[in-house]
């Protein structure tokens, strides 16, 4: 297999995952690339968590790939400041399984940005990119952990807002989880 | 640790199966104090007469040096498979396959699996075939799915069970159950639909793909062939670690094996094995890459321990990967190792290469190997380590070599942090000087090997009727020099770690031999130094033959747990 085919290949899964999402009405992730056309850069806006200090927040995030794509990870940084244990607080680097080793070649990108989301929802004190949020909560201290991290959110997570959704259909289908 | 005892055992229990084995026999067992020039006319006559290798085990041996000396420099590493099953062996990285496959099939045997399961088994106990046979016995479902081959497994074992006549005794739970027990991670595998229906590949997402288009491993995730081949060629391009691949499926853990590459990336076979036979030597603990520049061989041992001496020069540890460095245990070492890295800068202060005169303070360069150095400008003699006139290291002064003892001074009753910060430090610096003074000397004597020839052949013609043979003499001595050297640096590293406040009197015994083993490697330095026409063969002979006896007694002291000896 030769380098322009592996290429096509990216380019094809790409423009099947974008037409995916211009179908799905996900109102937590928004997904898209950041010019028409460019395929390996995309930015995404991820919803805070209801029930996380980061509710009310929304974050950027930067999606790129390389035409390794599928078969190797896309890269995923925070370009909201956000104070979490696995996320790097200068850099926005992410520390997550699936980003790394874990990556399989049948996830997408935004099966990646469900799992930051869950991650910013359920933080793993234990390899912690921000040394300072994983010891508070090593530490505990959650009250302490969500205070800074609501700060932070306040401060930093009101920058950008979600797109309005597109014309509203006739039948609005409901947001409830799929159970398959 | 009498290595020659269990030696001999593996002598009658040697396998059979490499029978040309018996021509090429394994080094001589024969009385330690013979020296090296016996030891290797022995060798040469065991290549030539085929021997049976019961006159080999000579159960009256006494025990020699151990590891030092059953992997001698002579030692014949060259012999691809030879018998002795205790001693390491070096064989060419092209004849790994086979020493891989060998072990491959009794596995294979034992456990009924297929030769690809077999590989990934092993590499997940590390090639520890006890380890793999103990955990298998205990709970085979458990080890299959960690080493990612229970499917690869279970469908041969449905494929068997099918055919008829086929005696299988083990009734085992249905792979329809195994399946389900893991869907909570991995989604089981879509049902095939009808003929003519068309599937999806997760991977490239088209979703027209006829079943002929579609590739799987045993867990049943389809996927098409393109993206089949790019998946594994991306795994394979990105080294090593291809050998860890899962199936593409998110958290399906089914492990990619030579089966698959084979069929889908044929071209991609032989990087493939390369990496298998990379990995089998770099995790299994009985084996290990010479480390000599470019040099393929590989040791293979059956404990994991020993050293050995590869033809491209390299002498190395099997567990360690360091150069041979007994009596020191491989854990000092590391220890010794990272201290010197780290203490580097302030030793390296405090001794520059050169030293001063001790009479008129002339910065004196060493470039020869003896440490009995005389000034050139005021002739005052002294020895390099201590810098205390020589002629009190003499016998015939009534004080001996006296210098390898680090004395604590005499003020050792401060208590104070930095006191004692101050005394550790001085401690580390004596041990660590004459370290650092015989790795220097080590090093000397090795240039000296390298000009020696050359003085053999000046030898040779400045005598008429001297034969090649009788210069013989020069070499050894100085491949003994270069032996005495490095075992003294190890023995300063040895001490170290030894228990200052020792009252048991081992540390004295083995301070003792080590006097006596620098002792008579300095005047074997300075012998073996001597410019050609005061060139004694006698003495040279003589003390290389002492040196030797000398280093085997350090080497036996530590070796049976430095008892008192006689």
């Amino acid at each position: 297999m030769n380098r322009d085919d592996i290429y096509a290949m990216t380019q094809k899964r790409l423009r099947k995952e974008l037409k995916q999402l211009e179908k799905s009405d996900d109102d937590t992730i928004y997904l898209r690339p950041i010019k028409v056309g460019e395929l390996l850069r995309w930015n995404a806006l991820l919803r805070g968590p209801d029930g996380s200090p980061y509710a009310g927040g929304i974050y950027g995030i930067s999606v790129n790939v390389d035409s390794t794509y599928p078969m190797s990870p896309p890269t995923i940084k925070f370009l909201t400041k956000i104070f979490h244990p696995n996320v790097n607080y200068n850099t926005g680097d992410i520390c997550l399984d699936i980003l790394k080793k874990e990556w399989s070649p049948a996830w997408s990108l935004i099966s990646a940005c469900r799992a930051v989301l869950s991650l910013m929802d359920d933080p793993e004190a234990s390899s912690p990119l921000n040394c300072d949020a994983g010891n508070l909560i090593r530490a505990g201290d959650m009250t302490a952990f969500n205070a800074m991290a609501r700060m932070y959110n306040v401060e930093n997570a009101r920058e950008f807002r979600f797109p309005p959704k597109p014309k509203p259909k006739a039948e609005q289908p409901q947001a409830t989880k799929k159970t398959t | 640790m009498s290595d020659s005892d269990s030696e001999e055992i593996e002598y009658q229990y040697s396998d059979d199966s490499d029978s040309e084995a018996e021509e090429t026999a394994a080094p001589q067992e024969d009385s330690g104090d013979e020296g090296k020039e016996e030891n290797k006319e022995d060798k040469e006559k065991a290549l030539k007469t085929p021997k049976s290798k019961h006159t080999d085990a000579n159960p009256n041996a006494p025990p020699t040096g151990g590891s030092r000396t059953s992997q001698s420099p002579h030692s014949d590493f060259g012999s691809p498979s030879c018998t002795n099953l205790d001693l390491p062996r070096l064989v060419p990285s092209s004849s790994l396959k086979s020493e891989m496959q060998t072990i491959l099939s009794e596995i294979i045997e034992m456990l009924s699996i297929p030769e690809e399961a077999a590989g990934a088994l092993m590499r997940s106990f590390k090639w520890n075939k006890e380890k793999l046979i103990a955990s298998y016995f205990d709970d085979p479902e458990r080890t299959l799915e960690k080493a990612g081959v229970l499917k690869r497994v279970r469908a041969i074992e449905d494929r068997m069970e099918s055919a008829p006549n086929t005696p299988r005794t083990p009734k085992r739970s249905s792979p329809r159950a195994t399946t389900r027990s893991t869907s909570k991670i991995c989604p089981p595998a879509e049902e095939s639909k009808g003929e003519g229906a068309f599937l999806n590949c997760k991977i490239c997402c088209d979703d027209e793909l006829t079943l002929p288009e579609m590739f799987s491993m045993p867990c049943s995730h389809n996927f098409c062939t393109d993206c089949w081949r790019g998946f594994l060629s991306n795994k394979i391009s990105e080294g090593p670690a291809c050998v860890y691949s899962l199936c593409p499926e998110a958290g399906c853990t089914e492990i990619v094996s030579g089966e698959e590459v084979k069929s889908m990336c044929p071209d991609k076979m032989s990087e493939w094995e390369k990496y298998e036979l990379r990995s089998f030597v770099d995790l299994n603990k009985n084996t290990r890459w010479c480390p000599g520049t470019d040099c393929t061989m590989v040791a293979i041992t059956k404990t994991g321990s020993g050293e050995v001496y590869c033809g491209c020069g390299t002498g190395f540890c099997v567990k360690c990967g360091e150069e041979p460095h007994n009596p020191v245990v491989c854990k000092d070492l590391s220890l010794w190792l990272e201290k010197c890295q780290n203490e580097s800068e302030t030793a390296n202060w405090i001794l520059a290469n050169t030293k001063k005169c001790p009479k008129c303070a002339t910065r004196i360069e060493k470039n020869q190997g003896c440490n009995h150095m005389v000034c050139q400008q005021c002739k005052f003699e002294f020895c390099w380590i201590c810098c205390q006139p020589w002629e009190d290291h003499g016998a015939n002064t009534g004080g001996y070599y006296k210098c390898n003892k680090f004395a604590a001074d005499k003020n050792s009753d401060d208590q104070s942090d930095a006191a004692k910060a101050q005394r550790e430090l001085d401690r580390y610096l004596h041990y660590y000087q004459r370290y650092h003074a015989h790795a220097q000397a080590q090093k000397f004597a090795k240039k000296q090997l390298e000009q020696t020839e050359q003085r053999m052949v000046q030898l040779q013609d400045g005598n008429t009727n001297t034969s090649w043979i009788d210069v013989q003499f020069l070499k050894t001595a100085t491949e003994q020099l270069v032996e005495c050297r490095r075992l003294l640096k190890y023995t300063y590293t040895f001490a170290y770690y030894l228990d200052p406040e020792d009252k048991t009197g081992k540390k004295e015994r083995f301070e003792h031999h080590q006097e006596m083993l620098e002792k008579f490697t300095e005047n074997l330095s300075e012998l073996s130094e001597q410019s050609l026409d005061k060139m004694d063969r006698t003495s040279v002979v003589n003390m290389t033959r002492v040196v030797d006896r000398f280093v085997k007694n350090i080497i036996k002291y530590v070796e049976d747990g430095m008892e008192i000896d006689d």
